[in-house]
């Protein structure tokens, strides 16, 4: 009877062991599928109790429950899920029920990236979060080692002048406050539209055939399917069209602040690259 | 077999209480309705979600549809028009423009929004009153001029909006258009209590002004020779379902069709006496978007349905169905 009591007790210790562990560790809902994607690279992952749709890079994040989507959230599901914390993304998440969030008394903090070294230095503060300060600073050392290393290689290059093709109908581009214009700079690019007075504006198919760009980019998502505007027809008059200059990175790496978006920046940056030689080639042709 | 009125009116009673009851009940968490009520101690989870969440999104959706269903079968006493809607004098654009132009100022902050959206309501129905009333006076007939005032205001409300949120960023537009399909999840008690005040003020000054509805119902001429002041009391009611449309646009944005269903479905069931017409509508409006609500917050969890897309959808099936039969109540 004492052996089996002592079994029990062990036992008991034994499970209660990890668990304690876990205790210390803070339960979060992470309100943006980018913030889920830095957690899991600096190994919190396992921390998020809940998160918004979308939330799909890596694979494990679409396990996690979800307690709403960029236009609203469940605030019953947050509460009952019991955070310590909320993560939320300043610009992207529904801001009234931020507010009521907090008035419930749930401790929330905001995160907005405005340039490629806030990716860096989200990673430092998702560490202070979190307790994983070492592996942060890790990651965030190395976003910082590669975006000096692509700008050193890049970004003093001759300008090549791109049309960004966001969308096709209407037409959409980009303007200088939008986040890929950050990759455009840093890769040597001069987006056509930069004058734009939005973020993200519709233009007209004249003013893309009077202002001729060099390149056109056209970034696409496995995940979400578009349409690509046919430039055979109506675009045939661009020289860029007539030559072939065309260029379609990838829009799951890109479009979110992540370590993932280096490796999109550095994808684009080649891709400009391969144009930047094609249009230097030509002009030693043209002059030999 | 048909229940005889009185019978009726009960009923309607007392689904209303157990509509509130069913609706506090379901939800993504589970609460435990009588110790909660009761004031028996529980966990801190299902006390807060209760009292900080549920009951005011109840209370809120009941309030909600009373206001809309009350005014929309108020408005269509006054216009003696059964199409009128509490939507038709540029409220809902009036309230997106004060929306867009706080969530494009202001985008943190929670409480810029519905004063805005409030006072943009405000200022449509105001615009509408005045230039209708303008006309008025060089002799154009009343209802059409303020339907069609209310047409061109809506237009031009949503024409500036459109504008502003096509210079704005991609997001500020997704909250607005999200902001239109109507919802109650910002329900909270300030809300509640001035939607509450509100009503208790529209519907005890159309129990003190019921002799003077009914002429109105009936027709100005007739309303005059009766002794009662047409333009002051016209225009107090629809000052009176302006301001209360106003406070419902601002907290739960467009909910559409509420005020042109309720009000036809109360004519059918109960008649056209004035007083049980109007706080029947109150009360059919109440059940309606509680159940509404219920549906919205539980279809899709853990997605939240904008409640507009439901009550449209509803109020425009019930629309064709009307147009169908094609036989008023008021000729029967």
């Amino acid at each position: 009877m004492r052996g089996f009591i002592a079994a029990v007790a062990l036992a008991c210790t034994l499970l209660q062991a990890p668990r304690a562990q876990a205790d210390t560790a803070p339960r979060l809902i992470v309100l943006a599928p980018h913030l889920v994607e830095q957690l899991y690279s600096i190994g919190a992952g396992a921390l998020i109790v809940g998160t918004v749709e979308h939330a799909d890079y890596p694979a494990a994040a679409t396990a996690i429950p979800r307690v709403g989507n960029y236009a609203g959230l469940q605030l019953e599901s947050i509460l009952a899920l019991k955070p310590d914390l909320v993560l939320y993304w300043q610009s992207g998440s529904p801001a009234a029920a931020i507010s009521q969030l907090q008035q419930l008394g749930v401790r929330t903090v905001g995160f907005e990236a405005k340039t490629l070294e806030d990716i860096a230095a989200d990673l430092t503060r998702l560490g202070d979060l979190t307790g994983q300060q070492q592996q942060a600073a890790q990651a965030a050392a190395e976003v910082r080692q590669r975006l000096t290393q692509l700008r050193r290689q890049y970004q003093t290059q001759k300008p090549l002048r791109i049309f960004y093709e966001l969308w096709d109908e209407p037409l959409s581009t980009i303007g200088p406050d939008a986040w890929p214009s950050q990759a455009l700079t840093l890769c040597g690019a001069e987006n056509i539209f930069a004058d734009a007075a939005s973020a993200y504006p519709q233009v007209s198919a004249e003013a893309l055939l009077a202002r001729q760009p060099d390149l056109i980019i056209q970034p696409v998502s496995a995940t979400e399917n578009r349409r690509l505007t046919d430039y055979s027809s109506r675009f045939a008059g661009l020289r860029a069209v007539q030559l072939q200059q065309r260029a379609q990175p990838d829009a799951d790496l890109l479009h979110r602040a992540t370590i993932r978006t280096l490796d999109g920046v550095a994808q684009l940056c080649q891709l400009i690259d391969q144009s930047r030689q094609f249009y230097a080639a030509k002009e030693r042709a043209a002059a030999g | 077999m048909r229940l005889s009125l009185s019978v009726r009116c009960w009923l309607l009673l007392l689904l209303l209480p157990a509509s509130g009851l069913a609706a506090l009940q379901i939800g993504v968490v589970e609460l435990p309705l009588w110790s909660l009520l009761s004031g028996q101690p529980t966990d801190a989870l299902p006390g807060q979600v209760f009292w900080q969440l549920r009951l005011p999104r109840v209370l809120l959706a009941g309030l909600a549809g009373a206001s809309l269903a009350l005014c929309g079968a108020l408005l269509q006493l006054l216009s003696r028009n059964e199409l009128a809607d509490p939507y038709l004098f540029g409220v809902v654009s009036g309230a997106a423009l004060g929306a867009t132009i706080s969530s494009l100022l202001l985008p943190g902050l929670a409480l810029a929004l519905p004063v805005a959206a409030f006072a943009g309501a405000l200022l449509a129905v105001l615009t509408v009153l005045l230039l209708a009333q303008r006309s008025n006076a060089h002799g154009m007939h009343s209802v059409s001029t303020l339907l069609l005032t209310g047409l061109a205001v809506s237009f031009c409300a949503s024409a500036i909006a459109s504008l502003l949120l096509y210079q704005a960023d991609s997001f500020a537009a997704n909250r607005i258009i999200f902001w239109l399909m109507g919802s109650l999840s910002r329900a909270d008690w300030p809300a509640v209590s001035i939607l509450a005040v509100s009503l208790l003020l529209t519907l005890t000054l159309c129990s003190l002004g019921r002799r003077q509805l009914a002429a109105l119902a009936w027709s100005d001429d007739m309303a005059q020779s009766l002794g009662v002041a047409v333009k002051r009391w016209r225009l107090l009611l629809l000052l009176l379902c302006a301001l209360l449309t106003a406070v419902v646009v601002a907290y739960c944005g467009g909910i559409g069709f509420v005020g042109l269903m309720i009000p036809h479905l109360v004519r059918l069931l109960f008649g056209t006496q004035i007083l049980l017409l109007l706080f029947g509508s109150a009360v059919g409006g109440a059940v309606f978007l509680i159940w509404v609500d219920t549906a919205a917050r539980t279809v899709l969890a853990p997605q939240e349905l904008p409640l507009g897309i439901l009550t449209a959808l509803c109020g425009s099936l019930f629309f064709l169905l009307l147009l169908n039969r094609r036989r008023s109540p008021y000729e029967s």
